[in-house]
């Protein structure tokens, strides 16, 4: 087997096996789970089933129009679950039900309501903020009795507006609305993803080549295989190790998406998609991001005496990574402002700006060849000063190598 | 042919010449020791020879050429800065470095098996490396060095940190290898180490090297600037005699220059002593080495 592969066989093994990758492997979904699940517990608490009454002193819901099927838009992703409306002919016997707990609330529509709009909410527990907004789309929804019962449910539901480029647009066919809000939310977490990555990765590069000075290992492993053999091997290792953290997110991603929308229906991912344009996108940019970031890595430990000296480094390194977000606002509103377009061919800004502008709108493709080619020129140029900084600091042990004496010609 | 030819090799490190000029030899199936004080430039000299550094001028050879990827698996190497993968355990620590070697992975555990057993560590192949002791390690490191059964062993400082056991079971170690057809190139402080092991020998001090060849040809250089005298009565003052200390059981006399050991005989003799001993003294490398270095 080629040395390159024994390298990187060890070193996914080493990594892979330890407890500190499984906990944040099983980490982060779970703690993305338990929030999922805790905002939905507590959304079931909040807005408890229980029917609620009504008394119609008024009259006008005698004949009643149901409300439309969400409380707002019926496109409205975030549409809370419904209550069963029921009619008493008396207060006394609303109170009564209340008391009795079949009812969690009731409304009094005053016998002045067409003058007043007065509507009283009676009720021992404050009701939720579903059973509010539903009474109200039901009121006003019989307040329109002279159109058809579906007009006037489409007049209370309101419009759904769909932002959509043009198909001959360069990235056109994209559509922004309230139901795919979450589908354009997602090349963020994409490239967040990918960011989270790239450091958790490129720092475990540093450490792994400051970790073969700190154990003195230097000398006998190059006397056994080639610097671009190690080096190359403990690249492609920690690529696996990433490889295998990112497959694990993902099948948990699905199976979160697959148990809420089937058995905790959750409406928002029931209409998760992925543009694979943007997947493609996202990708092109992020694989050259990550070798020049993992050769800077392992520039950075080799110049450096400790593996704790590394963390510091691979901090430095991160930094224009990191940048653009305090921008973030600035870019989302003004996603083809000269800013983020520069930002986002400037090498090391390119992921996370254009994670960010590729929400609001699609990026051209020229920008996007121009990125990665500009990219892979950079990457090129760190492999470069790995190789460098690996043969001048190998062997300086407890020592550090000196920026100037790397581009020293 | 010789395993190793290193010819008029320099290197320099900054304003640092490391190595200003050495050539030597090492023939096949010998050990040759290096040696030199302090900063002389041993250890650079054998990085030049694995190829860890280029050398400036000069050529150096490794089993008939050029090192090459293919000679790194036939050459074993043990440097001084000791090394291994301390939150490893022992086991998987050398089962990976011998596989860099070329080794299969049934190979490897057989062969790391008997070693671990020799060299009394198999009881602790499950540890972490941090948790044996410094000559745990050293033994490890030993075991790294000639599992995959190099043609050329190098090793720098050997007996450090070893107990007298460990050390007997190194040497015992390098003869075997020496026998088997190996060759070995030892850099040590350690000179009687080196009387004991070493064909022939090299000497560098300040970059370049001073004393080079076969052990005892360089003993017999240096040897008749003492005699070895025990007498049957009082030794009586000699002409030409610098030093007289006591040598074992005889008296040491260290001849000033221009005196021989037979002008100290004919001036013992003249004076009616009565010898019980009369013996031309070989130096040891020690003395050698401080006679050299210190000009």
């Amino acid at each position: 087997m080629s040395k390159l592969w024994l390298v990187a066989k060890y070193e996914y093994v080493r990594n892979v096996f330890k407890k500190s990758f499984v906990l944040l492997t099983l980490s982060v979904p779970l703690i993305l789970a338990l929030s999922v699940g805790l905002g939905w517990l507590i959304d079931r608490m909040e807005n408890p089933d229980a029917p609620v009454g009504y008394v119609d002193q008024a009259g006008v819901l005698a004949d009643p129009i149901a409300a439309p099927r969400s409380a707002g838009s019926p496109n409205n992703p975030s549409s809370s679950h419904l209550v069963t409306l029921i009619p008493y002919q008396t207060e006394k016997e609303a109170r009564e039900a209340l008391e009795s707990e079949e009812i969690q609330a009731y409304y009094v529509v005053a016998a002045d309501y067409r003058l007043t709009n007065q509507v009283e909410l009676v009720y021992v527990e404050p009701p939720g903020d579903n059973v509010t907004r539903q009474f109200w789309d039901f009121m006003q929804i019989n307040k329109i009795t002279d159109v058809p019962p579906d007009i006037a449910r489409r007049a209370v539901a309101g419009s759904n507006l769909i932002v959509r480029w043009p198909d001959d647009m360069p990235g056109g066919g994209r559509e922004f609305s309230e139901r795919t809000f979450l589908n354009n939310l997602l090349p963020f977490f994409i490239g967040i993803m990918f960011i989270m990555l790239l450091f958790m990765s490129s720092g475990h590069l540093t450490q792994a080549v400051a970790t073969e000075k700190e154990n003195r290992t230097m000398e006998i492993v190059v006397t056994s295989i080639s610097p671009g053999q190690l080096i190359g091997g403990k690249v492609l290792g920690i690529i696996a190790m990433t490889a295998t953290l990112v497959m694990a997110w993902i099948a948990f991603a699905v199976l979160a998406v697959f148990v809420g929308s089937r058995f905790l229906d959750i409406s928002v991912l029931k209409n998760v998609s992925i543009d694979p344009r943007i997947v493609i996108t996202m990708l092109a940019i992020a694989a050259p991001t990550y070798v020049m970031l993992a050769a800077l890595m392992a520039a950075g430990g080799a110049t450096v005496a400790e593996g704790q000296d590394a963390q510091q480094v691979a901090g430095l390194f991160s930094l224009p990574i990191v940048a653009p977000f305090w921008l973030g606002v600035i870019i989302i509103e003004n996603p083809n402002s000269p800013l983020a377009i520069a930002l986002s061919l400037f090498p090391p800004t390119a992921l996370s700006t254009t994670a960010m502008r590729i929400m609001s709108v699609p990026i051209p493709p020229w920008q996007v060849a121009v990125s990665v080619t500009l990219l892979l020129l950079s990457a090129g140029g760190a492999v470069w000063l790995a190789g460098r900084a690996f043969r001048l600091g190998m062997l300086r042990y407890g020592q550090q190598l000196n920026w100037r004496e790397l581009f020293k010609v | 042919m010789h395993t190793v030819e290193v010819s008029h090799v320099a290197k320099s490190f900054g304003e640092t010449q490391a190595v200003v000029d050495v050539s030597f030899d090492v023939e096949r199936g010998e050990i040759f020791g290096l040696l030199g004080p302090n900063g002389a430039g041993k250890t650079t000299t054998i990085r030049l020879m694995l190829d860890i550094f280029k050398p400036e001028r000069g050529t150096v050879s490794i089993l008939d050429g050029p090192m090459t990827e293919e000679k790194k698996e036939r050459v074993g190497y043990m440097p001084e800065e000791r090394g291994l993968y301390q939150d490893a355990p022992l086991e998987r620590c050398l089962l990976y470095l011998a596989s860099l070697k070329g080794l299969s992975g049934s190979e490897a555990r057989q062969r790391l098996g008997t070693l671990l057993e020799r060299f009394d560590l198999a009881a602790h192949k499950s540890k972490k490396v941090k948790e044996l002791s410094k000559g745990m390690q050293q033994k490890a490191q030993i075991i790294n060095t000639i599992i995959h059964h190099p043609e050329l062993v190098i090793i720098d400082e050997p007996f450090a940190a070893l107990d007298p056991i460990n050390a007997q079971l190194v040497k015992d170690l390098m003869r075997e290898l020496r026998q088997q057809g190996a060759t070995i190139l030892m850099s040590t402080h350690q000179m009687h180490q080196v009387e004991e092991l070493c064909d022939r020998i090299l000497l560098i001090d300040d970059g370049k090297d001073v004393l080079y060849g076969d052990l005892d040809d360089i003993r017999r250089r240096f040897s008749g600037h003492a005699v070895l005298v025990r007498t049957a009565g009082e030794l009586p003052t000699v002409d030409g005699v610098e030093q007289a200390a006591p040598h074992n059981d005889a008296i040491k006399l260290t001849l000033s220059q221009g005196t021989t050991p037979q002008d100290v005989l004919r001036a013992l003799m003249a004076q009616d002593v009565i010898l019980e001993k009369f013996e031309i003294a070989t130096p040891t490398l020690d003395e050698i080495f401080i006679r050299v270095v210190e000009g």
